[in-house]
């Protein structure tokens, strides 16, 4: 008989994923997409092939556990997830195919095994090392891709909602990305030179870092408003202005807003960025014939450029997120379809136009964070 | 050759520098000694101009150091500190071809003088695109002593060069530069806080208290006219005789080999060391040979004494 080994993080993570489908609805069933839907439990979902792929994921998944085996437990949390969605996506096609305006919905109890799943996957790749995340991720997304591609989730409500919005949302998506643009470059421009000044002045650091600390306390849809009237004023009393977009409600006031958000972690990153900066390499490189502007390009701005990078990563995860807040005055953007769904109660259009903003800030997090090693030259 | 003619320099309405007058020769080697306070470093910096005197002047070969750019001066004068201070984002290379990059040298002879200084200073050649946080402190601080030297300055200044160290490297890293001296008949003016690498390397002991030259002197004079307490307390009052003793070479004192033989000292050693060595083995006499065991003298304990 084969020596038990249990690992002390999957075997509980393969507990949980046990009991929540007795606790959670796995996906939830409507006559149309504005009413609230039945629970419908997993084992009731749950059919053919998919039930019995979920099943074999579980048990190898349990077996993994028992016997520290990661590699093992990559590939069963891997078919679980697919099983998952699979499942899912079957119910929703054949309740869809009797009444074509039923909506199949993902319940608590499919994020939470999808959620326990990807745990184990994580668990796993991270005792396997690089290999084992690399073939996490690959899996994941060939999944993914594959679930989506093959028209398995198409009748789930989620994917019904793309379908309908598909356009609106490549739409929504790009005004997004440019509002937070809009927001971020001008925030490096006033940014870094104010982080650079506030350095240098401790004095002038002492005023404006703490100043820019109350903004960010503001709440956003506090901020937003606030905009409202100036820029409203603005835009009366210079018509020019109004001609060119710019007015109480609408871009103009949204990304205003999340620059005055964003000069915080860039200024007082940068400022802390050229404060960590040792002594002695200034004294160095004084001593040795620099120039004031030489030590600033060649010494300051290199050892200060990883905390750079943080800031800006902040900031464009915040601004990502925030600019979903200001489709509430208008700005459109991901949070526009996020709001529609929400105002109307059609939860899976609100999900629709939320998963993007995670998506974008995760995926901005990562690409900084990639940046961000520092190389010897 | 480096003249200071009365320079003050005070900080917050006290004198660091209250008053200096000092002549250093071309080729000399000066230690500046005195107490933490003394104004040590704030003379040092006086002559690259990192700290500017508020009144007397600085000479360079007679020529006033602010008839120059601050920039090109420094380029022109080696500068070595205690914390080493090399640049954590370069390569141990780039470190060192710091001021030949600065002087806007071609790249073949900044590559052949990083090769050269790197020989000179032992360092494993390997380490060459090494980051310097993986270095040790004493090949960090080899590292900054080649940077110091990469443009071939005739002067160096060095901070607490090897102050950081622990005494085996230390004492290493003090006879290379003593052979580098040797070698390249540079002017190097150091700070230390410690008697005997002052007494050791230098030609030259400048004690400061309070930012006043309290004595200005040859090793040996220093210690045969202490100029007062102070001096004597720097000097450590048992310990003088011993430091004196250090300072001889056993072959300034040694007699005409004896009939009888006794045991050997080698003759490269002090008259520190070779009384040691007979307190050591409870013999007052002991032969002096060279590398080959040729017996140059006897060494008798009458002569180290009465020096
Ligand atoms: N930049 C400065 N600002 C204010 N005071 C200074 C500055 N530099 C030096 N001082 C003061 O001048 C005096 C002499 O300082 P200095 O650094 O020259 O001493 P030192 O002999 O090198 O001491 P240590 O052995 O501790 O390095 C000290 O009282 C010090 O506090
Ligand atoms: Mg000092």
């Amino acid at each position: 008989m084969p020596r038990l080994r249990p690992d002390p993080v999957l075997l509980p993570l393969v507990g949980a994923l046990c009991v929540t489908p007795l606790g959670f609805a796995f996906v939830t069933a409507a006559r149309n997409r504005l009413v609230s839907g039945r629970p419908v439990a997993l084992l009731e979902a749950a059919e053919g092939p998919a039930a019995l792929l979920g099943l074999a994921g579980l048990a190898l998944l349990a077996l993994a556990a028992l016997r520290r085996g990661p590699w093992l437990a990559i590939i069963a949390a891997a078919l679980l997830m697919a099983a998952l969605g699979w499942i899912a996506g079957d119910y929703a096609t054949t309740l869809s195919a009797s009444q074509p305006t039923a909506r199949v919905s993902l319940g608590a109890g499919f994020w939470l095994m999808l959620g326990l799943a990807a745990l184990c996957l994580v668990e796993a790749a991270r005792q396997t090392g690089r290999a084992g995340t690399s073939l996490a991720t690959a899996l994941v997304a060939a999944i993914l891709a594959l679930l989506l591609l093959s028209g398995t989730l198409d009748q789930l409500s989620i994917l019904r909602e793309y379908a309908n919005k598909r356009d609106v949302l490549g739409m929504a998506l790009l005004r997004h990305v440019e509002i937070v643009g809009l927001a971020v470059l001008p925030t490096l421009l006033i940014g870094i030179p104010l982080g650079i000044a506030c350095q240098r002045r401790p004095g002038l650091g002492r005023l404006v870092l703490p100043a820019l600390g109350v903004v960010q306390t503001i709440p956003s849809i506090a901020l937003f408003g606030l905009m409202l009237a100036p820029l409203a004023a603005l835009a009366a009393w210079q018509p020019e202005l109004a001609r060119a977009g710019i007015s109480g409600v609408g871009m103009a006031p949204a990304v205003l807003a999340l620059l005055l958000y964003s000069l915080l972690p860039i200024a007082s990153n940068t400022a802390a960025g050229l404060a960590s900066v040792p002594e002695p390499v200034r004294d160095a490189a004084r001593g040795l014939g620099m120039t004031p502007s030489q030590i600033f390009w060649q010494v300051d701005l290199h050892l200060a450029f990883p905390a750079l990078l943080a800031g800006l990563r902040i900031t464009i995860v915040q601004a990502t997120g925030l600019a979903a807040v200001a489709a509430l005055i208008g700005a459109g953007g991901l949070g526009a379809i996020m709001f529609d769904g929400l105002f109307t109660g059609a939860l899976d259009l609100a999900l629709l136009g939320a998963i993007p903003v995670i998506g974008l800030a995760v995926l901005a997090d990562l690409l900084l964070r990639l940046a961000s090693p520092r190389a010897i030259a | 050759m480096i003249r200071l003619e009365q320079v003050r320099r005070a900080y917050a309405g006290r004198e660091a520098v209250a008053g200096v007058d000092l002549t250093v020769e071309r080729g000399a080697f000066c230690a500046l000694i005195g107490e933490s306070g003394s104004g040590k470093s704030t003379l040092l910096r006086m002559i690259n101009r990192l700290v500017e005197p508020d009144s007397g002047r600085v000479l360079l070969d007679g020529e006033d150091v602010r008839s120059l750019a601050p920039e090109q001066l420094r380029r022109h004068i080696g500068y070595v500190i205690q914390s080493v201070g090399l640049f954590p984002h370069w390569t141990v290379a780039r470190n060192i071809a710091a001021v030949p990059a600065l002087l806007g040298w071609e790249r073949p002879r900044i590559e052949a003088r990083i090769t050269e200084l790197m020989a000179l200073l032992r360092l494993d050649p390997r380490l060459a695109k090494a980051s310097p946080a993986s270095l040790s402190g004493g090949q960090a601080q080899r590292v900054g002593v080649a940077r110091a030297l990469a443009a071939d300055p005739d002067l160096l200044l060095m901070d607490e060069p090897f102050g950081a160290l622990d005494p085996v490297t230390r004492t290493a890293l003090q006879t290379e530069l003593a052979r580098i001296q040797r070698e390249t008949g540079k002017t190097i003016v150091f700070v230390t806080h410690d008697m005997d690498e002052a007494l050791r390397l230098a030609t030259q002991v400048v004690v400061l208290d309070q930012g006043r030259v309290v004595q200005d002197a040859t090793p040996s004079g220093l210690l045969a006219h202490p100029a007062d307490d102070r001096v004597r307390d720097l000097l450590g009052r048992e310990d003088r005789g011993l430091r004196r003793l250090a300072l001889r070479p056993v072959q300034s004192v040694m007699r005409k080999p004896g009939p009888a033989s006794a045991p050997a000292i080698a003759a490269a050693t002090d008259c520190r060391a070779a009384l040691s060595r007979m307190a050591e083995l409870g013999v007052s006499v002991l032969d002096v040979q060279d590398e080959h065991g040729t017996r140059l003298g006897s060494l008798h304990l009458a002569d180290l004494i009465a020096g």
